[in-house]
């Protein structure tokens, strides 16, 4: 059974737009050796809680993963002694860091069922100028990395084709 | 499980239906590739239930998902674009697991790693939301892996994955497609 739905949309509606700035953007590789390295395991169950804005991971090749944490700059030690005790220290020195971050986040109804929010949303982005660091698109949430202090710019140009309904 | 700390608790876990997933590397933002690529998919009205970008010294890692019925018209577009050659891999029949809610702890996703490569359990990659962790493995193993996320988080009694019952899809009036 097929039910069909229409409706018009001329500007995609949002939940609305969260900028989070001074943040940094962690990323490293992780090979396979490493990833099962004896006590790699164990290095998570005594992991100090630690808080993230976003997180994402590659698997280009098939042999490691390369890994993106979005988190706030007072946490980068932490994530690299973290880092060390659960990959070791090849991998923690290969960690590179990028800050100060700011990131846009917004999510709206459907947006993992839909098509077309990447390309507006990259679009978007392509003409405030500003250069994207990293981006994830999952279950309805959309998540911008970009260099410190453009978050603004870039936010007004994805307002011109994402809007948030004002309650009447 | 190790006894240093107490089973992360979840709510639940979300299966997707069968996907495909492409990896796009070494491209960079200006690459008009790119951005036909996206507006391909728009014109197509292909949806992207799923996608990472990395921009590392200007080069631009991609890593998506499309619905299974989607995967010929894509790999027939990467065959015609010819800056796309040498630059896309395709891993074919893999699913979303979806674990939420992740509360923003490093640990949440780390023990969630962890328990999928115990079970020898590939994970092609990976990406949070405002709560969810989502996982991408392969669609046959996706059992298997809510196994391993059950052994290792604490779930409701009686708790059972929510797999998709119907599919969502936009359209505009005229299908681009027979």
């Amino acid at each position: 059974m097929e039910t069909i739905a229409v409706y018009w949309e001329a500007i995609v509606r949002i939940y609305g737009f969260t900028v989070s700035s001074g943040l940094a953007l962690l990323d490293f590789r992780v090979d396979a050796e490493a990833w099962n390295a004896p006590g790699a395991a164990a290095a998570v169950a005594v992991c100090d809680p630690m808080r993230f804005e976003a997180a994402a991971g590659q698997c280009m090749d098939g042999t490691g993963y390369d890994r993106s944490i979005l988190m706030s700059i007072d946490q980068v030690e932490p994530m690299r002694s973290f880092i060390e005790k659960r990959f070791g220290k090849h991998v923690a020195e290969g960690l590179a860091v990028t800050a100060p971050v700011d990131v846009i986040s917004f999510q709206g109804p459907h947006f993992g069922d839909r098509f077309g929010i990447v390309d507006t949303t990259f679009q978007a982005v392509e003409k405030s100028g500003v250069p994207l660091l990293a981006s994830g698109f999952s279950s309805s949430t959309v998540y911008l990395a970009l260099p410190g202090g453009t978050a603004n710019r870039v936010q007004r140009c994805l307002a011109e084709i994402f809007t948030v309904p004002k309650s009447p | 499980m190790s006894d240093f700390r107490a089973p992360i608790r979840l709510d639940g876990i979300k299966l997707s239906q069968e996907l495909v997933l492409f990896n796009l590397r070494d491209l960079t933002w200006a690459t008009s590739a790119i951005s036909k690529f996206f507006g391909y998919l728009r014109d197509q009205q292909i949806n992207l239930p799923f996608l990472t970008s990395l921009c590392k010294s200007g080069s631009v890692r991609v890593s998506c998902c499309a619905a299974r019925e989607d995967d010929d018209r894509i790999r027939r577009h990467f065959d015609d674009v010819p800056e796309f050659e040498g630059k896309v891999t395709r891993v074919p029949a893999v699913g979303m697991l979806s674990l939420f809610p992740h509360k923003s702890r490093i640990e949440m996703v780390e023990t969630a790693l962890s328990a999928m490569a115990g079970a020898d359990l590939a994970v092609h990659g990976f990406a949070t939301s405002i709560s969810a962790l989502t996982l991408i493995t392969d669609y046959r193993g996706m059992d298997r892996a809510v196994a391993a996320i059950k052994g290792d988080f604490d779930l409701p009694r009686g708790f059972v994955p929510m797999k998709p019952e119907f599919t969502l899809r936009q359209r505009t009036a005229h299908k681009p497609y027979p």
